[in-house]
């Protein structure tokens, strides 16, 4: 019983970050909630019984890949240093006026 | 540059294309969810899949963890084909211009050194544990492999240069050397009178742990390397600061 509780609340959990993740209109936020969301992907990996799947998730799906994002963020934000950066798809309230 | 001079009006119209986007994104979102949740609640012809073959053939495979046997024995081909596509990554990450070091003065945090002077001897103790337990329990050449990219990428964190003050010959070798001797293992097999890729019964443990190690190896050296983004300079090559010497715009 209380293990169902958890795995239910991990899939909300994991959904939940999921749409974050996409939304979030600060970039390094999103990389940070990616990085979150690859542990506990590793962890459901680890109630599915595939603790070799978890275990490439947590250290390249979470680790190396959220590196490489904090990198390029980095290299993003240091390149126009003062100009803000926009994706072409999203378009923020205060924009244009 | 184009969307930060967009107007008011498009910039609404821009949102209510978006909208219809995540809209329809939800639709089928909800289908997929359906038909996973269908495929996970009606039982299939054979629920087991194929583990009662895989148990049965455990034995002769040399290793005693399933997964392991099915990566490295039975579906060898498939890991060797990761290999490719890991080799052909480096390929193409080192077909990049060098970009400019994002910062120039070498300045180094203090806590980040002394954590990586602390950490990178355990990864590198963890990943080669992952590698010895993964013939028996969770654990193998890809997650060890991962584990000591993890270490490399902490190194280049704290001296950018690392990769390129190595030699690139041996770096390159490096990182081709897993997948040349598991082309080697599997061409041997066939030049000894057996399938691609297929090992004697008596040597399938020895070859399996050898491949392990390698492509562990290389695996890791491929993941550091992809962090360190284009192909490492020559430190003689290294000419005026930021200008890069393999690009194109080079002046003669």
């Amino acid at each position: 019983m209380v293990v169902s509780a958890f795995d239910i609340i991990l899939c909300l959990t994991l959904v939940w970050l999921a749409w974050h993740v996409l939304t979030s209109q600060d970039l390094f936020k999103a990389v940070v909630l990616f990085i979150s969301f690859g542990l506990l992907m590793a962890l459901s990996w680890v109630r599915l019984q595939a603790p070799d799947v978890a275990l490439a998730e947590a250290a390249i799906g979470s680790g190396l890949t959220g590196a490489l994002f904090l990198s390029a963020l980095r290299r993003m934000t240091s390149h126009r240093r003062g100009e803000r950066r926009l994706d072409c798809d999203e378009v923020r309230e205060d924009e244009g006026q | 540059m184009r969307c930060v001079k967009m107007k008011g009006s498009e910039a609404s119209g821009k949102r209510r294309h978006i909208s219809l986007l995540s809209l329809l994104s939800l639709v089928m979102l909800a289908g997929l969810s359906a038909a996973l949740a269908w495929a996970f609640l009606t039982p299939g012809p054979d629920p087991l899949g194929l583990a009662h073959r895989v148990d049965a053939a455990l034995a002769e495979s040399g290793v005693e963890s399933r997964v392991t046997a099915v990566l490295l024995n039975y579906r060898a081909y498939d890991t060797l084909l990761e290999c490719f596509v890991l080799f052909l990554g480096v390929a193409i990450v080192w077909s990049l211009q060098p970009s400019r070091p994002v910062r120039q003065e070498p300045r180094v945090d203090p806590v980040l050194s002394s954590l990586v002077r602390l950490l990178v001897p355990l990864m590198v103790l963890v990943g080669g544990y992952l590698l010895w337990a993964g013939s028996s329990q969770a654990g193998g050449a890809f997650q060890a492999g991962a584990i000591l990219g993890a270490a490399g990428v902490l190194l280049i964190l704290t001296s950018s240069r690392l990769l390129s003050t190595m030699p690139k010959g041996l770096l390159a070798w490096g990182i081709c050397l897993g997948l040349f001797f598991f082309l080697a293992v599997a061409v041997g097999a066939v030049a000894l009178g057996g399938n691609f890729l297929e090992y004697r019964r008596s040597s399938a443990t020895m070859i399996i742990i050898a491949l392990e190690v390698v492509a562990a190896f290389s695996i890791g050296l491929s993941l550091a390397v992809f962090f360190g983004g284009s192909r490492p300079e020559e430190p003689s090559e290294r000419t005026a600061a930021g200008r890069p010497p393999h690009g194109e715009g080079e002046e003669p």
